[in-house]
């Protein structure tokens, strides 16, 4: 099995500007995770489409924190190491409700533009 | 000092290496080696410095964190070059306080509002004359037209001053005071603190038995009892009830501690009666021009009714009321002259440090170039360097605040005259913006000199070097030697403003008195008190203390007099001559004052023809006898004798002919210096007014005759206060006219005395620096047969080179802004060709000076080891 590489490469997609912060969110709603997690979570179900810089993560993370969407406590590892664990809030929830909802109308608006025939009914 | 961010930057400091660790861990699991694993954990993570950086700026604290970084790095800075730390602060601290020290009686004296809520719908009425004469009295007949005639105002209100006896048990006590209509303090917005206000029906005669303390009365002669309210003290006289007291601090219209009702009675309600200055308060939305415009208006509806010719072309216009207590019309220019003159001094300290910051930049070519290479960017440089700059503006700003301070202090020990005491100067909260913003501009333009220059550094040339940067010689000693220039010129303008000014106050001083004051001293007695209502009354009490004053062993001779010679006018009125009719509106002027006793041989004004009063006629008002001046003698009748003739008062009833029995030289009555040209004078025997001055000539000691003057005024009449007792040397030196110039004097004197040590010091540190620059220059010359005076004659020509340039620049400076300054010069014209030849030279034999040293040290270069060392 060839080693998979992480980082740039291919025909990745880069993120839509403020889209991680949903995109962080709805990873979170699967449970408590930690940083290097989400990375990982998001690569695995974008099914590796994605490009995230792991580094542009963190200073997200600490956005969502701010606007207590999210909170943080340290914790240990399935395999016994220190890390910082998210989770998210109610409000955390509620904004995530509001963001998808916003996006599924963006998506759908922009694919009408895009294609009208296949959509328009 | 840094609580804010440290345990937040560890943690996510390690939250980071735990991400990388996971990272790496599964890679290494997916078959990587363990250094692989690491490397490609780190790609996929981007850079990480990046994202912390990101992290703190996303935080918004980035700059407070670079601030104290750079603010450190300054603060090591500054210790490891003290002594440019020290001359840079001195010299910042002595502009800013300088300045600083100017503006806070600049801003005093054109700026600051007057003591009363809304400040600027306050405004006084002004009488206009032909010739555009502003006059502070309205006669009281016209005041009822203007409150009631105009739209303009809210409400119009009007006082006049006066002095005051208060009468206790054990002694008068003399109170300036004022007569004010009833509405005044409502006009003004200002409240009792205790009691009530003047009510309308008491500004009516017979029912204004009422008074109004001032706050430091009520504190002094009535121990701040509070059941003063309602006390019958006995004022001038006259039995009048406390109503109520004024709060701390409240004084009007100038310094009056006490206050009365007008109580205007029908008889004085004529044109040619009472006069009161009016004060209004504007109504919402209305502009000064038209309230003017309405007074106008009013004036000639008022002259067209009016019989008098007199009063034909009265008019009448509104200004701040701020104009009346401090008028601008004088003041505004030589205020604006001082600041300019300051400025001066602030932009010569500027170029100095400037200067010394250019001197510095070199030496620190290499750190910048290290610094640079390291990745610092320009900006971040640039900022370092501004930070540096205004740490050091800060520094000398908060030293010359604190200097500011004690300078104040000084400059108001420098106004001899009560003033207002809204008006003293101090450091108030303008003066600290005005401080504050200085450092600001300071700071900022002195780091942009440096953060120039450093933004021009190349790395690698810098490095490679060594750090002397003489590539970057040529154009840097181009701007130092053009900082010199601009400081030697603009000193030498501030050299010659001073030079004008002080001889000016020196003219003043020693011109001609036409007196003699020294073994004078003069005391004032003022006859409020009822018994004294007539002037025979008071020429009998005047007539007793003088003989009692004159029988004294010690005393030569004693007299009493309305207004002091050097002191000003206190009544001038319109004359003819007889047999020489004049319409009323064209009579010559004359001031008349009262004199009762020997005032003459007291004062030593000398008896040029006639005779003097004899002592039958000083006592007897009808009289209608006079001694004029020289400058009466001449205005009157020119070639002629004017003994034996006569003039009388014009106007709607003329006064009683009055003969010229003697002449007398002339004296600077309204002060001295160009005020001090003789207008016509006449002295008139007997009919004191209700203030007098008392003159005595002695041979005693002067203390000892102020007391003696004091005790035997007391002894005579326990009813007469007697104050403002002082030597008549100490009344001239006191005068406006001796300390406005002097004032003018020592502060140009203290700006270019600044001035001087600042561009020595700016030379010899162009000089210096230069010599040190060209060591090895002068090293090879040397080797190759200069002699030391060469050397001498090669440093002192740059120099001297630099001075001409700069002499050249001021004296142009000096000519053009001289003549600025011939509103306030005495005896002397700003092109005096004494002064812009001797002070240029000063200036020049300074910079010389200065430069000497640097240039003796370069004439001892030793060739051998300048040129092994480079």
């Amino acid at each position: 099995m060839t080693p998979r590489k992480p980082g740039r490469g291919g025909d990745r997609v880069a993120l839509l500007q403020g889209t991680l912060d949903l995109i962080v969110l709805r990873t979170l709603l699967g449970g408590t995770q930690h940083g290097q997690g989400i990375a990982g979570a998001i690569q695995r179900t974008s099914r590796e489409a994605l490009l995230v810089d792991h580094g542009s993560l963190y200073p997200a993370l600490q956005r969502l924190e701010a606007r207590k969407w999210i909170r943080a406590t340290w914790g240990t590892t399935a395999n016994n190491r220190e890390a910082r664990f998210y989770d998210l809030t109610a409000l955390g929830r509620k904004q995530l409700v509001r963001e998808v909802s916003q996006w599924k109308k963006l998506t759908q608006a922009v694919a009408l533009i895009l294609d009208p025939e296949a959509t328009g009914g | 000092m840094r609580w804010w961010r440290k345990r937040s930057e560890a943690d996510y400091a390690a939250e980071i290496r735990t991400h990388l660790e996971l990272q790496a861990e599964e890679l290494t699991h997916e078959g990587h080696s363990d250094a692989d694993a690491r490397a490609l954990a780190r790609r996929a993570f981007g850079n990480v410095t990046i994202a912390r950086e990101r992290y703190f700026e996303s935080r918004r604290l980035l700059w407070v964190e670079q601030f104290l970084q750079d603010l450190r790095y300054t603060l090591r800075q500054f210790r490891r070059a003290p002594g440019f730390t020290a001359v840079v602060v001195l010299t910042l601290a002595l502009g800013i306080a300088l300045n600083t020290t100017v503006f806070s009686v600049v801003s005093a004296i054109l700026l600051r509002p007057v003591p009363y809520p809304d400040p600027q719908g306050l405004v006084a009425i002004f009488r206009t004359e032909r010739g555009g004469y502003n006059r502070e009295f309205v006669p009281a007949a016209d005041l009822q037209a203007y409150r009631e005639q105009n739209r303009a105002f809210t409400d119009v209100a009007a006082y006049g001053e006066g002095a005051f006896t208060l009468g206790t048990p054990d002694m008068a006590q003399h109170l300036q005071g004022a007569w004010v209509t009833a509405n005044t303090f409502r006009v003004l917005g200002v409240h009792p603190v205790l009691g009530r206000d003047f009510r309308a029906e008491e500004d009516v005669p017979g029912h204004d038995g009422v008074v109004m303390l001032s706050w430091p009365i009520w504190r002094s002669s009535f121990m701040g009892d509070s059941a003063v309210i309602g006390r019958v003290v006995s004022l001038n006289g006259r039995a009048r009830t406390v109503i109520g007291v004024m709060p701390r601090g409240f004084e009007f219209p100038e310094v009056e501690k006490v206050w009365v009702p007008a109580a205007l009675a029908s008889s004085q309600l004529t044109r040619n009666g009472m006069v009161l200055q009016p004060i209004a308060r504007l109504a919402p939305g209305v502009s000064l021009a038209s309230a003017s415009n309405e007074v106008a208006t009013i004036a000639k509806r008022l002259n067209a009714a009016s019989a008098g010719d007199a009063y034909k072309n009265w008019g009448a216009t509104v200004m701040p009321f701020r104009e009346r207590i401090v008028s601008s019309e004088g003041l505004r220019v030589p205020m604006l002259l001082l600041m300019g003159a300051v400025g001066f001094v602030l932009l010569i300290a500027g170029a100095n440090v400037a200067n010394l910051q250019l001197a510095r930049a070199v030496t620190r070519t290499r750190e910048m170039a290290l610094r640079t290479a390291l990745g610092a960017g320009r900006a971040r440089l640039a900022r370092q360097l501004i930070t540096e700059s205004v740490v050091l503006a800060l520094a000398g700003g908060i030293l010359g605040v604190l200097a500011t301070v004690l300078a104040v202090r000084a400059v108001r020990a420098m106004v001899p005259v009560e003033i207002p005491s809204w008006i003293a100067f101090r450091v108030d909260p303008m003066v600290l913006t005005f401080a504050a913003g200085l450092v600001g501009l300071t700071g900022i333009v002195l780091g942009v000199v440096p953060a120039m220059h450093g933004a021009r550094v190349d790395p690698q040339r810098a490095l490679k070097e060594g750090g002397t940067g003489s590539t970057h010689g040529v154009s840097r000693t181009g701007v130092r030697g053009a900082l010199v220039i601009v400081e030697v010129s603009l000193s030498l303008v501030l050299l010659v403003c001073a030079a004008l000014t002080v001889q000016s106050f020196l003219r003043v001083e020693r011109s001609r008195l036409g007196f003699d004051p020294d073994g004078v001293v003069a005391a004032t007695v003022s006859f409020g008190a009822g018994h004294f209502d007539t002037t025979a009354n008071r020429t009998v009490f005047l007539s007793r203390l003088i003989d009692s004053l004159e029988a004294t062993p010690g005393i030569q001779s004693a007299a009493a007099v309305s207004a002091l010679p050097a002191l000003g006018y206190n009544n001038t009125w319109g004359f003819e001559a007889e047999g020489h009719p004049v319409p009323v509106t064209d009579a010559p002027i004359a001031m008349t004052s009262p004199v009762v006793g020997n005032f003459f041989s007291a004062m030593q004004i000398p008896l040029l023809a006639g005779r003097t009063f004899a002592t039958r006629e000083a006592t007897d008002s009808a009289s209608h006898v006079g001694i004029i001046n020289q400058a009466m003698a001449r205005k009157f009748w020119p070639g002629e004798s004017p003994l034996g003739r006569r003039v009388r008062r014009v106007g709607d009833t003329p006064g009683p002919w009055l003969t010229v029995i003697g002449v007398v030289g002339d004296v600077a009555q309204d002060g001295l210096g160009e005020t001090g040209t003789p207008l016509p004078q006449m002295f008139l025997a007997g009919g004191p007014w209700q203030v007098m001055a008392v003159v005595v000539r002695g041979s005693r000691d002067v203390a000892d005759i102020a007391t003696l003057v004091r005790r035997t005024v007391r002894a005579l009449d326990r009813d007469v206060p007697v104050y403002d007792v002082h030597t008549m040397r100490e009344l001239i030196a006191n005068s406006e006219s001796i300390w406005l110039p002097r004032f003018y004097g020592v502060f140009f004197g203290a700006f270019a005395f600044a001035a001087l040590l600042l561009a020595a010091v700016g030379m010899y540190g162009v000089i210096a620096f230069t010599v040190r620059q060209r060591t090895r220059e002068i090293g090879i010359r040397v080797a190759l047969g200069a002699t030391r005076a060469d050397v001498l004659r090669l440093v002192l020509s740059q120099s001297a080179k630099l001075s001409g340039v700069g002499l050249a620049l001021g004296l142009a400076g000096a000519i053009a802004g001289g003549r600025l300054l011939s509103g306030i010069l005495y005896g002397i014209r700003p092109t005096d060709p004494a002064t812009l030849i001797m002070v240029p030279l000063l200036l020049a034999a300074v910079a010389l000076a200065a430069s000497y040293l640097p240039a003796r040290r370069a004439a001892r270069v030793d060739p051998t080891r300048t040129l092994r060392d480079e």
